[in-house]
């Protein structure tokens, strides 16, 4: 029977049927407490991502009141005054704060020891001009960033990518399993707008697709896999984030979809795209992979991008 | 003889001779036992058995090749209404609103055996009515599977109660059965009659099947439970959110309004002077517009395989037609009837109904279309053969286990997701008895309805 293309296609669609409402027993799940900023860190660099950087603090202020701490973290060779008072007085609620010595990853970390924030927001790449390094690099600072910093970052990107227009388009982007995936689904919903529609977009990028299916193909030579049956493990493995996601979706009237992208192209969009949507990665700082596919994300995004840390390395 | 309908006098085919159709009709039967036993897929058993028809009839010279575009230009509206609805159906089903819908009803039976045995036979009903046997279908049969699982009930009786009562659900309007929308543009039908004379019928057909298959699994569901059970099965379904199960609540409502306005569309179809085939082309068009995400995909979901197969059994028919056999078919029903319609009714009703059980109805439909055309005249009126036909067409599915796409379903989901093996013996025992009870009952009410006038006259 399963030789019958009719007979396949039913198969397919009353599979299909049966996993989306298998996904909608969420019940036992428990809701996802959002999370707002309250004192965030705003990182200026010089370059024309301030103004983008700027619209983002003052959404930021605008909706959850916010405090903010304005820091000049350019390097001593390229700044001669300190332009954090002229971007604080941008900003109701904003005031800036002297930067220590040393590089501008230096003065950043050390502001957020000395700063109570909940939040960094730091132009990527840093003090570099996003046109002109594109996908090519995302620069040191954030690198560092990523490997050090305890706080959630808001990575800001293309000019034209306001995080009040793409908080209304919010994707979780999770390439693996990851500890810090609750409290970045957490910023989601706290960082959504209220018409906004959210996604769990669980990653296998194409390449690290290709090299499991041949390890798979290589134990099991007469088994032929394809990416929806991964697609459909990442949904089984990922089973209880995405039951919390939805409920709490559904109970705060939010728009949500899982999306199982196993060498499919998955966010961000390309470079030149149109589209606004804010990427939210959750980050085990340890886990170096997990770092590689966060930096490359952040490089390949026009969007900004939070990236939510967890525990330090030792 | 004399009393033979106008439409024979009225369509100008010399009849061939007696050996012509006798071998038309031998090649007409041994397609559709090709569809009937899928050996062959049955799009590809229909369009050979066209290609091979339409090469006999030029070399015996019955007409001339362009013949072929009369038959099926008559029928372009049933494909119009075919891709229109098939758009429609696949947008709105993949906005969630019946995943939903059914979910978000479900629920209120708290798990219940009985309640839920109830609920399921009229959400299929409701479902089939408005999507169609088989988006329907697949809907459902995977929620049975899945709360099955979850509430740790027999898949078999909810999921063989549902494909029963989806045949009684097809009967209800003009949309719900690909049979009533081709003998519906056959016959002129406006789609308020169906809402008038099969819907009543519909219903009644319904609760049958309900009586027929709550006496036929009384000892396979837990029909009484007590208050722990009750409220253990409460918790266990509340866990399913429906709202889970929508990707986006604004596609949701573009959907469900596109669709009721589809479905008022075909009501008043009449009165504003279109096509059913316009309804539906323009309910898919605003669906691909207001509420479709992938225009490719859903365009790519119209049934391109039962297109091709109307095309190939339009042609069997009208090649099977030019030979003068369905005429010659219809003078001996009328021989043998008097032309009496109590006779006429039950003979085409127990012919329909039979034949569909064995074989996919809708070749049978097209088949007896043009005969019921023959039949019917001055001394016979059409409306009560042709509601005859469109019901007994569709509850004849309830007979056996490939009678119906329905019961197809239903059987192959549970065998291939709940390891149960539904015999031929069991499902005849279930699905005859209901179907004989349903046809006989079929045949009184229409005859019922034309003594008390309660049938409408056509257009």
């Amino acid at each position: 029977m399963s030789n019958d293309p009719r007979t396949s296609d039913l198969e397919r669609n009353v599979e299909e049927s049966m996993r989306m409402f298998e996904r909608s027993k969420v019940g036992q799940a428990v809701t996802i407490q959002p999370v707002h900023p309250s004192r965030v860190l705003w990182v200026v660099d010089g370059s024309d991502q301030d103004q983008t950087s700027l619209a983002a603090a003052k959404h930021l202020r605008d909706k959850f009141n916010v405090e903010i701490l304005v820091l000049d973290a350019r390097d001593a060779s390229s700044s001669t005054d300190d332009h954090a008072p002229r971007w604080a007085k941008e900003v109701s609620g904003a005031r800036p704060i002297q930067g220590s010595e040393g590089e501008a990853y230096e003065k950043i970390i050390s502001a957020l020891a000395n700063h109570d924030v909940d939040l960094l927001i730091v132009p990527c790449p840093f003090g570099r001009s996003f046109e002109h390094v594109g996908t090519d690099s995302a620069g040191t600072v954030i690198d560092v960033l990523l490997a050090r910093s305890t706080k959630p970052i808001l990575v800001i990107r293309r000019g034209d990518q306001l995080l009040g227009e793409c908080s209304k388009r919010v994707a979780v982007v999770l390439g693996s399993e990851c500890d810090m995936a609750n409290r970045a689904a957490a910023w989601a919903f706290g960082l959504a707008e209220d018409d906004a529609t959210l996604t769990l977009n669980l990653v296998i990028e194409k390449e690290h697709f290709e090299n499991i299916r041949s390890i798979i193909e290589a134990l099991h030579p007469e088994q032929e896999l394809e990416p929806k049956q991964f697609s459909e493990a990442l949904a089984k493995a990922h089973q209880a984030i995405h039951r919390e996601m939805a409920k709490t979706a559904a109970e705060r009237q939010l728009s949500y979809h899982l999306l199982p992208q196993a060498g499919e192209k998955a966010p961000p969009n390309s470079l030149a795209a149109a589209e606004k949507m804010l990427l939210i990665m959750p980050l085990e700082v340890d886990d170096r992979f997990g770092q590689g596919f966060v930096q490359d994300r952040i490089r390949r995004s026009p969007h900004p991008v939070l990236v939510v840390p967890g525990h330090m390395p030792s | 003889m004399l009393l033979l309908a106008s439409a024979i006098e009225a369509t100008p085919v010399e009849p061939a001779a007696a050996w012509v159709m006798l071998l038309f009709a031998a090649v007409m039967m041994a397609t559709y036992v090709g569809v009937a036993v899928e050996r062959f897929h049955k799009t590809v058993a229909a369009l050979c058995g066209a290609a091979v028809l339409i090469v006999m009839s030029l070399s015996l010279g019955l007409f001339e090749y362009t013949k072929i575009y009369d038959f099926l230009k008559e029928d372009l509206n049933i494909f119009g209404v075919i891709i229109g609805t098939g758009i429609l159906v696949d947008v709105v089903g993949r906005s969630g609103l019946f995943h939903f819908l059914s979910m978000w009803i479900v629920r209120f039976t708290g798990g219940q055996a009985s309640k839920l045995f109830l609920t399921l036979c009229l959400v299929t009903f409701l479902f089939v009515s408005v999507l169609t046997i088989v988006p329907a279908m697949l809907i459902l049969s995977s929620l049975v599977l899945v709360i099955c699982r979850s509430l740790d009930y027999k898949p078999m009786p909810l999921l063989l109660s549902v494909a029963i009562c989806a045949n009684s659900g097809a009967i209800a309007t003009f949309a719900s059965g690909l049979p009533n929308i081709m003998i519906g543009t056959a016959a002129g039908i406006p789609y308020m009659q169906f809402l008038q004379v099969s819907l009543p019928y519909a219903v009644i057909s319904l609760f049958v099947a309900i009586a027929g298959l709550r006496f036929f699994f009384r000892h396979d569901l837990p029909w009484h439970q007590s208050e722990t059970q009750q409220a253990a099965l409460r918790e266990q379904i509340e866990t399913f959110d429906p709202w889970a199960l929508v990707e986006d609540r604004k596609v949701l409502i573009r959907s469900a309004l596109i669709l009721t306005l589809t479905v008022i569309g075909f009501a008043l179809a009449q009165q504003l002077g279109v096509g059913m085939d316009f309804v539906a082309m323009v309910g898919a068009t605003a669906a691909l517009l207001f509420a479709g995400k992938g225009v490719e995909d859903a365009i790519g979901k119209v049934n391109w395989t039962v297109i091709l197969f109307f095309m190939g059994l339009f042609l069997i028919i009208g090649c099977v037609k030019q030979t003068g056999a369905l005429a010659w078919v219809a003078e001996q029903v009328v021989a043998v009837s008097g032309n009496r319609l109590e006779l006429l009714l039950p003979l085409l009703g127990g012919f329909s109904a039979v034949a569909s059980s064995i074989v996919d109805n809708i070749p049978v439909a097209a088949t007896l279309i043009p005969i019921v055309q023959d039949i019917s005249g001055d001394s016979v009126p059409a409306e009560p053969l042709w509601w005859v036909l469109i019901i007994c067409c569709n509850l004849g599915g309830n007979g056996t286990p490939i009678g119906s796409i329905s019961c197809v379903i239903a059987i192959y989901a549970l065998k291939r997701e709940a390891n149960v093996h539904v015999g031929w013996g069991t499902f005849l025992k279930l699905g005859g008895s209901i179907m004989v009870v349903q046809v006989i009952g079929a045949i009184a009410y229409v005859m019922l309805a034309t003594n008390m006038g309660w049938i409408p006259d056509l257009p």
